[in-house]
C-alpha cells in the first residue's frame, strides 16, 4: 500500500491501442437522453409510504441521517440551555438535582452517541460514493438497516427522559454508580440498550464506507487519489470497525449485571469483579471515538480549504498520514481519561507521552492546512473558509488545553472540574462542530441545488463565534477556582457568579445563532439562491453531476486522471458506458490501483433491513431492560428477517433461465426488490 | 480475462466500455469479501476484548479458578470439565476439511459436491450446539454465571462462541435450502466460500476460548 500511496502515478487505465471509430454497442443502441430515462426508471425509489420505509438510496437514507442527527443536536442543546439557566445564579432552584443529573447525563449521551458520530458518518454516506463516482453505497440494505437501528436508539432515550426515565449517571456511567446497587429502576438500562443499538448501526455503516471505497473507487483513482475526505472516513470507519466492539461488550455486560434474572458480577467488587473494567473498556471505545469524530470534521476542512485555496492540498501525503497515525495513537491513550484512579506510575507515564504524541500528527495537519491557504491563490473568504479558519483558532485552544491536561499532575487537580468540560468543548465543539457547518455551507449546494443566504450566514458565525468563546472560556477559569463539573448548583459564597453568568449569556448567542441557521437552511432549500452544479469551482467528482444529484449520481460514471478530477488539464478522461441500464450496477474496481474489474449487481429495496433493525432493537429493549427470556424470541423475528433479506438478495438470484419476466410491478415488491424495476424487461438475463 | 476497452462511441467522446467485464468475482476482487471480512474483524476484536476481560479480573483472584464452596462437598480447585469441550475441540478443526471440500467444490462449479458439503456441514453445526448446550450445565463448569465474576465470565466467552455456532448453523441451512429450492450459481458459489472462511474462523476462535477457559484454569 505504501508504493501505492508514494507513486504518484500510475497507470491503470491502458491506453488505447488505436482510438477507434467503432462505437461501443450501447452508446450506440441508445442516446443520452434514453439512457437518462432507462437509469431513472431502473434506480427510482418506489412511491409510498412503503417506499419511504424501504429506500436504499445513500442520498436520501445521508440526508436523514444528518437531519435526525440535527435534530437530536438541537434537543440536546436545549438540555444545555436548562443547564446553564440553572447555573447563572446561585442556590438556582430551575432544575431540581434530579432533573439536572438527568439533563446532563442526557445532553452528553445525545451529543456523542445520537448526534457528533452519526452526523460524521451520514456526511460520509451522502458523500463518498458521489466522491469516488459510484451510484451508491456497496451495500445498500444494510445501510437502511443501520438508520433504523440508530432512530430507535436515540427516539428510546429522549422517550425515557420525557417519562423521567432518563439516565442520570453521566455519560459515561462509571461503574459501580451504575451498576444494580447504586442505580436501581430502569434508567441506566435503557441508556446502555441504547447505546448499543446505536453503536451496532455505526458499526454497519463503518463497514459500508470501507467496501464503498475499497471496491467502488472510478477507474484510475489510486489510493493516492482519492479526496482527503474519503480518506478520513475510511480511516475513521476502521476506527470504529476496532472500538465500538469494546462498548456494545461493555454495555452488554453492564446490562447482565444489572438484570435481576441474570445478576452476573463484572463489575462488583465484593464477587471478584472490577470497577475499573468498565473504565478501561469504555475509554477504549470512547477515546477513539473523539477520534471518529475529529477525523471526519478534519477532512472538511482539508477539502474546503483546497477548493478556496484553488490549489491542491499542500502535503497530500503528510496529512493522510498523519491522519492515520493519529487513529493509530487514538489507540494507545485511553488511560490518561483514568489518571485519577490508581494505576501503575509507569503505566500513567506511558500514557503521558502517548497523548503527548498526539500533538505531533495534528501539528503536521495544522502547518499542511496553513501551507495550502498561504501558497494557494488569493483565497476567497466564503462562509465555509470562515468557519474553516474559525476552526483553526478554536481548536488550537482547545489542543493547547489538551497538551496541559495530558501531563498527570495536572491532569489529578483539574479532574472533574470545569477545566475538563471548557477543554472537551473547545476540541469538540471547535475540532467538529466549526468544520461541520462550514461544510454544511460548503455541501448545502449540492443536496439542495440552492446557496444557503450569505448575510444570515454571517449572522450565524458571528453569534455561534461569540457565543461559543463566551460560554466555554469562562469555564476554564471556573475549573481553576474549583468548580467541579455535574454539579446543579453553587452557593454565593464562591464567586462563581459572574462567569455563569457570561457562560449563560454565550449560550444563549449560541443558540440564537443555532436559529439563525434552521431558519436560513429553511427558506434557502425553496428559494435560495440557485446554485448550479459546482458553485465553488471545486476538484473533487460530487460536483460533477446535478445540484441535486438525480437518484444514479452520475448519468455516466467517471474515470479520473488526478488528484482533483474536474481541475485536471486533460478534460477528457473517458466515461464509463456498459453497464447494465435495467439492473442496479455498478462497475468494481481494485483495491490498490482502482483498475475496473467486474460488474457488480446492488440490491434493492426491501422491507426486511426494517424488520431486522425492529428486531434486534426489540430484543435488545425487552430482553435487556425486562427478562432475558425475551431474547430467544427476538432471535427468532432477527433470524426470519435475516432469511428473508437473504433470500430476495441479487446474490442468490435464481439461474437466468429460471427467472421468467414479470410484467408489472409484482404484488408484494417490498420483501425484496433484485436491485431492478421490475416493470422492466431486463435485457441482461 | 475480457477487459474494459477504452474506445470512442459515435458522438466521438471517449468513453470506457465495462461490458465486456464479467458480472462475478471471487475473494478479495467482490465486495461482499470485504463486508464479511470486516464483519469478522468486528466479531475478533469483540472476543479479543472478552478474552483480556477474563485476563484482567484474574487479577482480583489468589485462586484462579476461585474455591467454590456451594457445593458440597465443597471445591477447593474447581477446574471446568475437560471431556466435553475436548471433543468440540477435536470436532470443529477436523470439520475444518468437510468445510474446504465444499469451498473447494463451490470454486469447480460443483452443484452436488456443495450440496453434500453443506449437508455434513449442517450435521456438524448442529452437533457442536448440541455437545455446547451439554457443556454449559454448572455440573460441568462447577460454577453459575451468577457465583462470581469467573463464572460470568466464563459463560459469557461460551455464550458468546455459542452464537458464532448459531450464526453459522443457521447460514448453512438457508444456503441449502436455497440450493434444494433452486439451484447453483457464481455468485451462490461466492456466497459459499465467504461461509468457509467464517468456519474456519469460528474453529480458531474456538481454539482462543478452549485455550482461556479451559487450559488457562489449570495453570
Amino acid at each position: 500500500m505504501s508504493e501505492a500511496i508514494l507513486h504518484t502515478e500510475t497507470t491503470e487505465l491502458r491506453a488505447p491501442a488505436q482510438p477507434e471509430a467503432v462505437a461501443s454497442p450501447v452508446a450506440d443502441e441508445l442516446g443520452p437522453e434514453n439512457e437518462r430515462l432507462a437509469l431513472e426508471r431502473t434506480w427510482r425509489r418506489p412511491p409510498g409510504f412503503l417506499g419511504w420505509l424501504t429506500t436504499t438510496d445513500h442520498k436520501e437514507i445521508g440526508l436523514r441521517y444528518i437531519k435526525t442527527a440535527f435534530g437530536f443536536f438541537v434537543l440536546a442543546g436545549i438540555l444545555a440551555l436548562h443547564m446553564r439557566v440553572q447555573l447563572a445564579l446561585p442556590k438556582n432552584t430551575f432544575l431540581t438535582n434530579d432533573v439536572y443529573n438527568q439533563f446532563f447525563t442526557t445532553h452528553g449521551t445525545a451529543m456523542m452517541f445520537l448526534f457528533a458520530v452519526p452526523m460524521m458518518e451520514g456526511m460520509g454516506i451522502y458523500l463518498v460514493p458521489l466522491m469516488v463516482g459510484t451510484r451508491n453505497v456497496s451495500f445498500p440494505r444494510l445501510l437502511n438497516f443501520s438508520y433504523y437501528l440508530y432512530l430507535i436508539g436515540g427516539i428510546c432515550l429522549f422517550t425515557g427522559l420525557a417519562f423521567n426515565m432518563g439516565p442520570d449517571m453521566g455519560w459515561f456511567a462509571y461503574t459501580p454508580l451504575s451498576g444494580p446497587q447504586y442505580a436501581p429502576g430502569h434508567r441506566m438500562d435503557l441508556w446502555s440498550q441504547m447505546v448499543t443499538c446505536v453503536e451496532i448501526s455505526g458499526m454497519a455503516a463503518g463497514v459500508e464506507i470501507v467496501t464503498t471505497v475499497f471496491k467502488q473507487r472510478a477507474p484510475g483513482m489510486s489510493l493516492n487519489r482519492i479526496p482527503i475526505f474519503v480518506w478520513t472516513q475510511l480511516v475513521t470507519s476502521f476506527m470504529i470497525i476496532f472500538a465500538m466492539p469494546a462498548i456494545t461488550l461493555c454495555s452488554t455486560m453492564l446490562s447482565m449485571d444489572r438484570l435481576t434474572h441474570l445478576k452476573t458480577h463484572f463489575y462488583n467488587p465484593a464477587e471478584g469483579g472490577d470497577a475499573l473494567l468498565w473504565q478501561h473498556l469504555f475509554w477504549f471505545f470512547a477515546h477513539p471515538e473523539v477520534y471518529i469524530i475529529f477525523i471526519p470534521a478534519t477532512g472538511f476542512v482539508s477539502d474546503i480549504i483546497i477548493a478556496f485555496s484553488r490549489r491542491r492540498a499542500f502535503g497530500y501525503t503528510a496529512l493522510v498520514l498523519s491522519m492515520v497515525a493519529t487513529a493509530f495513537i487514538g489507540f494507545g491513550v485511553w488511560v490518561h481519561h483514568m489518571f485519577a484512579t490508581p494505576l501503575p506510575r509507569l503505566g500513567q507515564g506511558m500514557f503521558t507521552a502517548a497523548s503527548l504524541m498526539i500533538v505531533v500528527p495534528n501539528g503536521v495537519q495544522m502547518f499542511c492546512w496553513l501551507a495550502t491557504l498561504w501558497s494557494g491563490r488569493r483565497p476567497r473568504f466564503e462562509l465555509p473558509l470562515v468557519w474553516v479558519i474559525a476552526f483553526i483558532v478554536v481548536f488550537l485552544i482547545g489542543g493547547l488545553s489538551g497538551v496541559i491536561l495530558a501531563s498527570v499532575s495536572v491532569n489529578v487537580q483539574a479532574t472533574d472540574t470545569f477545566f475538563v468540560v471548557a477543554h472537551l468543548h473547545y476540541v469538540l465543539i471547535g475540532g467538529a462542530v466549526f468544520p461541520l457547518f462550514g461544510a454544511f455551507y460548503y455541501w448545502f449546494p449540492k443536496w439542495t441545488g440552492r446557496m444557503l443566504n450569505t448575510a444570515a450566514g454571517w449572522w450565524h458565525f458571528a453569534l455561534f463565534f461569540i457565543g461559543f468563546n463566551l460560554t466555554f472560556w469562562p469555564m476554564h477559569h471556573l475549573g481553576l477556582r474549583g468548580m467541579t463539573r455535574r454539579r446543579y448548583t453553587y452557593p454565593e459564597e464562591t464567586g462563581w457568579m459572574t462567569l455563569n453568568m457570561v457562560a449563560t449569556i454565550g449560550a444563549f448567542l449560541m443558540a440564537a445563532g443555532v436559529l439563525v441557521f434552521i431558519v436560513n437552511a429553511m427558506w434557502s432549500r425553496r428559494r435560495g439562491r440557485v446554485a448550479g452544479d459546482n458553485p465553488w469551482q471545486a476538484g473533487t467528482l460530487e460536483w460533477a453531476t446535478s445540484s441535486p444529484p438525480p437518484s444514479y449520481n452520475f448519468l455516466y460514471p467517471p474515470t479520473v486522471r488526478g488528484r482533483e478530477p474536474l481541475w485536471e488539464p486533460e478534460k477528457e478522461a473517458p466515461v464509463i458506458v456498459g453497464l447494465s441500464r435495467e439492473k442496479r450496477q455498478v462497475l468494481s474496481t481494485t483495491v490498490l490501483d482502482a483498475a475496473p474489474h467486474h460488474r457488480y449487481d446492488l440490491a434493492g429495496e426491501s422491507i426486511w433491513p426494517f424488520f431486522l433493525a425492529f428486531g434486534v432493537a426489540a430484543t435488545l429493549m425487552l430482553g435487556g431492560i425486562f427478562n432475558p427470556w425475551y431474547v430467544p424470541g427476538g432471535i427468532a423475528v432477527i433470524t426470519l428477517a435475516l432469511f428473508g433479506w437473504f433470500w430476495t438478495s441479487p446474490a442468490l438470484r435464481e439461474r437466468p433461465s429460471a427467472q421468467p419476466h414479470v410484467a408489472g410491478q409484482p404484488r408484494l415488491w417490498w420483501l425484496g426488490r433484485r436491485g431492478k424495476s421490475a416493470d422492466v424487461k431486463s435485457k441482461d438475463e | 480475462m475480457p477487459e474494459a476497452v477504452e474506445t470512442i462511441d459515435v458522438n466521438g467522446r471517449r468513453v470506457l466500455d465495462v461490458s465486456g467485464l464479467p458480472n462475478t468475482a471471487m475473494d478479495a476482487y467482490a465486495p461482499v469479501w470485504w463486508g464479511n471480512a470486516l464483519l469478522i474483524m468486528i466479531e475478533s476484536m469483540t472476543v479479543l476484548l472478552v478474552v483480556a476481560s477474563y485476563f484482567y479480573l484474574r487479577r482480583n483472584f489468589t485462586e484462579w479458578p476461585p474455591p467454590q464452596p456451594r457445593t458440597i462437598p465443597p471445591l477447593f480447585h474447581p477446574v471446568p470439565d475437560l471431556a466435553l469441550p475436548t471433543i468440540e475441540l477435536v470436532l470443529i478443526v477436523l470439520s475444518c476439511l468437510p468445510m474446504y471440500w465444499t469451498d473447494m467444490a463451490a470454486r469447480r462449479n460443483d452443484e452436488a459436491g456443495v450440496k453434500r458439503g453443506l449437508w455434513v456441514m449442517l450435521a456438524i453445526g448442529v452437533a457442536m450446539i448440541a455437545l455446547r448446550f451439554f457443556e454449559m450445565q454448572s455440573s460441568h463448569l462447577k460454577f453459575r454465571w451468577d457465583d462470581n465474576a469467573y463464572g460470568s465470565i466464563i459463560w459469557t466467552i461460551l455464550g458468546l462462541h455459542l452464537t458464532y455456532l448459531l450464526g453459522a448453523a443457521a447460514e448453512f441451512f438457508i444456503m441449502q435450502m436455497w440450493i434444494v429450492k433452486h439451484s447453483f450459481d457464481p455468485k451462490h458459489g461466492l456466497d459459499v466460500t465467504l461461509l468457509g472462511g467464517y468456519w474456519y474462523w469460528t474453529a480458531a476462535t474456538w481454539v482462543l476460548c478452549y485455550g482461556t477457559v479451559y487450559i488457562g484454569a489449570r495453570f
